[in-house]
């Protein structure tokens, strides 16, 4: 009894000494991960006092002042909604483009043919912001390609400037999205799919399966848990819809639209020196995306899907 | 070919060395001890200066001060936050916002200059105002202002602020008339953009254009009290009877502008893409010569005009015009240089040497070390023409557009932020910049400019927006009164911003039918932002000016 007891924490530390490489190499990360995310943690402080920067954290405390601020403010709840709108095309496009073009590229027999389409599909990823914004803004002008295209089919007779549609700036950013990450989002996919046991594929063709019943039948079912693993991460990602391509593409036209709650917080927060209305914005945020993410993993998990954590 | 350049420079310095040893040897030197001193800045224009610089190596050789220089490279503001909170200064501090005077960095300066600066103490207290300005609400002056400070006359040719600009391809084809009004300022850019639907290489030409990305969209409100004969107050006007401060947004003046754009918008005159255009993108269609109208300040868009003359295209290049409703408006686009107050060198509390630094900063301020540290040495860089004027042969001049040379020779880094002349040294004699003295200016000119300024009997672009700017009234100008960061006054600012920049578009773009409509959901918009906290603050800072400094004038 005694020694079963006495042996218990000598394992542990036997495990531990054994593994002491492991143990090492992860420790910068593991100082990284609480340097960079847990330290500045203490500055959600600032949310709750008038902060400013030349008393630091001797500044006066106010409570929930600046989220009273942020919920009773018109424009706040107009950015969360195009935060909430941009993020969900995002979301919906990003899973379905990616996985159709995935299963697309699994079905291309001629190996060239499919990488060459892989490697075009993915090269925008390495593009920035700033580029893509700028090609995006010159296709979209008035005597851009679009506007030509649309044209030249006799859709329309006038061009439109399409950035300053305010309804189109959604979409805009959604298909933006799509070009620009779809190859790079595949590549997951692709991973999961080459796992997939052939002899499946053969089985099922003896049996008469068609491509779509294999499809349907055996790749989808086989990239089940990396899918599914991928929504709860992205879940946990809801209230980013991205900062670099609205704050290129927005205008005045566009305003109503196009704010984000990025681009308000650095507006309203950070230009205006009001450090404390930025960290509201900015921690309401996390814990939003936090919630779901765990919210969705609990679900998840019920269903008896895979689980995150 | 380079060995070749090599050797005629220093064939040249070898001739002109006896001149320049004599100029050199007349400048004015000290008795004091060596001293170093430390320099913060934020100036990031001019990398730290070589050992071997010239103008350096003069002002350690005869004032017996060297420089060591910090230069606040990537975030300003951080590297000035670490630095008050480690009351951590080096002597002499650049300031270019409140923040070191508000945290105590700073020493107190006018006993100083009273007792051991005469030069400076003429110089800032030439203008009385000025003095008063450059004293902090506590009474004390901690700042040298680095400029707007002229002295026995202001020069100015090149024009930088606002006005309506045209192509000077228009005028010339007008066969270059004296307008003064909005409507003539239109109707010839009408007429010419009938002539002429593209430019010479095929792109569409664009009637007036407007600057309304991001910052830059300052350039979408500001017309109105131009137009209607009003100072650059900015946001505002200031009534000149009664001192009465109102935000112009929505007011008659702007009314009438913007009634206007929506009418020209139907012509097609007005660029529909300047509400989606980025900085890019409209400085792109000035530099391709499209547009032939704008209302801008001409450093905004001076990159633009450059890319032009480069390709020799002149005439595309724009000309600024003091245009206003109707001929019963004096028009008053161009003012009086301002005091850049809370910009310039300060004294830090860490300096262990206060007295030597002001004797220093007030020997250097001299029409000869300025000329030293800006112009270059005499017989080497320039010379005297036989009236007394600057000369430069091609070769001088040229040697402006090289960095390198620059950076050995001239003494930028220290003089962008020091104190310096401005205007003349003495009264009719030399301009203190070099190339505003008449000669080396007029030489300078391309053969189009000067037909264009012959034309209109100006002098330079400057002279053609007001020969004579009036005196700047005390409390002027209003724009340099800002709400503190994260007060309910300057949020309701912001807000107001983004309501202009958002509804005015709508406006303009609206079917005239449905402008009325349209500005009045626009002026529900902007009282719905609490603008009038913002009006009452800008007021009591008026009314705070006024009281000191006199009433109007």
């Amino acid at each position: 009894m005694s020694s079963i007891a006495m042996n218990k924490p000598a394992g542990f530390w036997k495990k531990l000494s054994t593994q002491r490489q492991l143990l090492w190499m992860s420790l910068p990360i593991v100082l990284y991960v609480i340097l960079f995310t847990y330290v500045p943690l203490a500055g959600w402080t600032m949310a709750f006092q008038d902060f400013k920067p030349a008393k630091g954290f001797a500044s006066p405390w106010v409570g929930l002042k600046w989220f009273v601020y942020l919920f009773s403010d018109d424009q706040f709840v107009m950015v969360m909604r195009n935060t909430l709108a941009m993020s969900l095309i995002n979301l919906v496009f990003g899973f379905t483009f990616a996985i159709g073009l995935a299963l697309t590229l699994n079905e291309v027999a001629a190996k060239r043919i499919k990488s060459l389409a892989q490697t075009i599909s993915y090269l925008p990823h390495f593009l920035s912001w700033v580029v893509v914004a700028g090609i995006v803004s010159t296709m979209l002008s008035s005597d851009g390609v679009f506007n030509i295209i649309l044209k030249a089919l006799g859709i329309i007779k006038d061009p439109i400037v399409w950035l300053g549609q305010p309804k189109a700036f959604w979409w805009i950013v959604g298909f933006t999205n799509v070009w620009k990450e779809v190859g790079w989002n595949t590549i997951i996919y692709l991973a999961a799919m080459s796992t997939i046991d052939p002899s499946l594929y053969e089985a099922a063709e003896i049996d008469g399966c068609g491509r779509l019943a294999r499809i349907r039948n055996i790749t989808l079912p086989g990239i089940k848990p990396t899918i599914v693993v991928l929504i709860i991460m992205n879940l946990g990602w809801i209230m980013e819809s991205g900062f670099e391509i609205q704050y290129l593409l927005r205008n005045g036209m566009n305003a109503d639209y196009s704010q984000s709650i990025d681009i308000y917080v650095v507006n309203y927060g950070m230009r205006q020196g009001n450090y404390s209305l930025a960290t509201a914005g900015g921690m309401f945020k996390s814990v939003v995306n936090i919630v779901l993410l765990l919210t969705a993993n609990w679900v998840s998990g019920k269903l008896g899907e895979e689980k995150l954590v | 070919m380079r060995r070749a350049i090599l050797a005629i420079a220093s064939l040249a310095a070898l001739i002109a060395s006896p001149l320049a040893a004599q100029t050199v040897d007349k400048l004015p030197t000290t008795t004091l001890p060596p001293i170093t001193i430390t320099v913060f800045t934020v100036n990031t224009n001019f990398p730290i200066p070589p050992e071997d610089n010239r103008a350096y190596k003069l002002i350690k050789e005869k004032l017996g001060v060297t420089f060591k220089w910090d230069i606040a490279v990537g975030e300003a503001d951080q590297k000035i936050g670490v630095m008050i909170a480690g009351q951590d200064y080096p002597d002499l501090l650049h300031i270019n916002s409140p923040k070191f005077i508000d945290a105590g960095a700073c020493i107190p300066l006018e006993d100083l200059i009273e007792k051991y600066a005469p030069n400076l103490k003429k110089h800032y207290q030439s203008n009385p105002v000025t003095w008063a300005k450059m004293h902090e609400k506590d009474g004390h002056v901690y700042c040298l202002l680095d400029y707007g400070i002229p002295e026995n006359g202001v020069v100015d040719t090149e024009y930088y602020g606002p006005a309506m600009f045209i192509q000077k391809a228009i005028m010339k084809e007008a066969g270059f008339p004296k307008i003064t009004t909005i409507d003539q300022y239109f109707d010839l850019i009408a007429k010419y953009k009938a002539k002429h639907p593209t430019t010479k290489d095929g792109k569409p030409t664009i009637g007036f254009s407007i600057l309304t990305y991001d910052w830059h969209k300052f350039d979408l409100c500001n017309p109105p009290p131009f137009l209607a004969g009003y100072p650059n107050d900015g946001d505002g006007i200031v009534d000149p009877k009664t001192g009465k401060y109102r935000i112009q947004y929505y007011g008659p003046e702007a009314k009438r502008w913007y009634k206007l754009l929506n009418g020209l918008n139907d012509k097609g005159l007005v660029d529909r893409e300047s509400f989606t255009d980025n900085y890019d993108q409209y400085m792109a269609k000035l530099a391709n010569g499209q547009i032939l109208g704008v209302h801008d300040q001409y450093w905004q868009f001076q990159d633009a005009s450059k890319a032009l003359i480069a390709q020799n295209r002149i005439w595309e290049t724009m000309m600024p015009l003091p245009i206003v409703f109707d001929k019963s408006i004096k028009p008053h686009w161009r003012d009086q240089p301002l005091p850049n107050l809370q910009r310039g060198y300060g004294i830090s509390i860490k300096a262990k040497d206060p007295v030597r630094i002001i004797k220093f900063l007030d020997a250097q301020f001299d029409p000869a070390w300025y000329k030293i540290m800006q112009w270059g040495v005499e017989g080497v860089d320039y010379t005297y023409d036989k009236s007394g004027q600057p000369f430069m042969t091609a070769e001088q001049s040229n040697r402006w557009d090289d960095v390198t040379w620059k950076l050995h020779n001239l003494a930028e880094l220290w003089w962008a932020e020091a104190p310096k002349y401005e205007g003349h040294f003495t009264k009719g004699g030399l301009a203190a910049a070099l190339r505003n003295n008449p000669n080396l200016y007029l030489s300078s000119l391309r053969p189009e400019d000067r037909e264009v300024l012959k034309a209109y009997g100006a002098y330079s672009y400057s002279d053609l927006m007001d020969h004579n700017p009036p005196v700047n009234p005390p409390w002027y100008p209003a724009w340099q009164i800002v709400p503190p960061d994260g007060s309910p006054e300057k949020l309701a600012f912001t807000k107001a911003q983004d309501t202009y920049a958002k509804d005015l578009p709508k406006v303009i773009l609206a079917k005239p039918a449905d402008f009325e409509k349209e500005w009045t959901a626009y002026a529900d918009d902007l009282k719905k932002t609490n603008i009038d906290v913002f009006e009452a603050y800008i007021q009591k800072g008026l009314d705070d000016r006024m009281a000191k400094y006199g009433k109007l004038k």
